[in-house]
């Protein structure tokens, strides 16, 4: 009969290591999969910077339900809207003010008050 | 229009002349004998400013073409939040804006102008306004590039002047599509 002898450090560690595990699996398949999704990702906040008569990033990529926050560092106001299908618009920004904006599908926006100024939004599935 | 032009060139070869023989005032640090001061570029932004808002304001008293008086709306804003940025940077700076032989000629065209645009209404008055706006910003924006930005001394003035830029350009994009259509 052969007998496996270890120091008792390492038996302690290779016990530890053996609980973990089964904790991990015993929360795995106890955990139902609507909570596993609902606990995976809270929305996130992207900023887009409004400088120079430009967005930036022109285009920014997120997933859906995210917020997007836009800040005016112009010294003139800027007005934004969803031009895909005309959901929101944002009110005169004056220097410096900002808008946010939960979005749940990729559109284009423009500012209203400057034609020519444009940007995308994607919004990832995943 | 013709005449139009040819008053603008004559405005434009004014602000090279000048912007290349204009002797450094007190409130110059150039180095050069052949720079505006900033506190010629303080007047000549100010002054800039001053006569489209006047301008735009004219059109929204007299147009009735919508977007005409969408465009005089926005020139009216716009140019009032670069003028008030431009007077609160110099009274921070410490410089008083002095005029100089380009703000007077800028000064007295612009009186013509408007002179010109009180006599007229309708579609002539549109049109004269807005091709006017066209000519005008192109001439700015030329003024802005090559003489107000490298003649800066102060670097908060030139950076301003910068961020500027891209108002004035999107102005002149905005005017040419409202030309387009009146």
């Amino acid at each position: 009969m052969i007998l496996i002898s270890w120091p008792a450090g390492r038996a302690r560690k290779f016990s530890n290591f053996v609980l973990l595990l089964c904790t991990f699996l015993l929360g795995a398949c106890a955990t139902p999969p609507d909570l596993a999704e609902n606990i995976e990702r809270q929305p996130q906040v992207h900023e887009i910077e409004i400088k120079k008569f430009r967005f930036n990033p022109a285009t920014l990529y997120i997933q859906r339900g995210d917020v997007v926050r836009w800040v005016n560092k112009d010294i003139v106001p800027h007005r934004l809207a969803d031009s895909v299908q005309s959901k929101w618009q944002s009110q005169d920004m004056v220097p410096q003010d900002s808008f946010s904006q939960p979005i749940m599908m990729s559109t284009l926006y423009v500012c209203v008050l400057h034609p020519g100024m444009q940007a995308n939004i994607v919004v990832r599935e995943n | 229009m013709k005449t139009l032009l040819k008053q603008i060139g004559i405005l434009m070869f004014t602000f090279g002349f000048i912007g290349c023989a204009t002797a450094s005032g007190p409130a110059g640090t150039g180095t050069g004998e052949n720079k505006l001061t900033d506190a010629n570029i303080a007047a000549i932004v100010v002054g800039a400013n001053q006569i489209d808002i006047s301008a735009a304001k004219i059109a929204l008293q007299k147009s009735s073409n919508s977007r005409v008086r969408e465009f005089a709306q926005r020139m009216a804003t716009d140019h009032q939040s670069v003028l008030d940025s431009a007077v609160q940077l110099v009274t921070r700076l410490g410089v008083t804006p002095k005029n100089n032989d380009l703000v007077h000629a800028l000064s007295k065209q612009s009186a013509e102008h408007e002179t010109k645009l009180k006599t007229l209404s309708g579609r002539a008055f549109d049109k004269a306004y807005i091709d006017h706006e066209v000519v005008y910003h192109e001439a700015v924006i030329e003024v802005v590039k090559n003489q107000l930005i490298p003649g800066a001394q102060n670097q908060e003035l030139k950076d301003t002047l910068i961020s500027v830029l891209p108002a004035f350009e999107a102005h002149l994009a905005h005017s040419k599509m409202v030309q387009a259509k009146v």
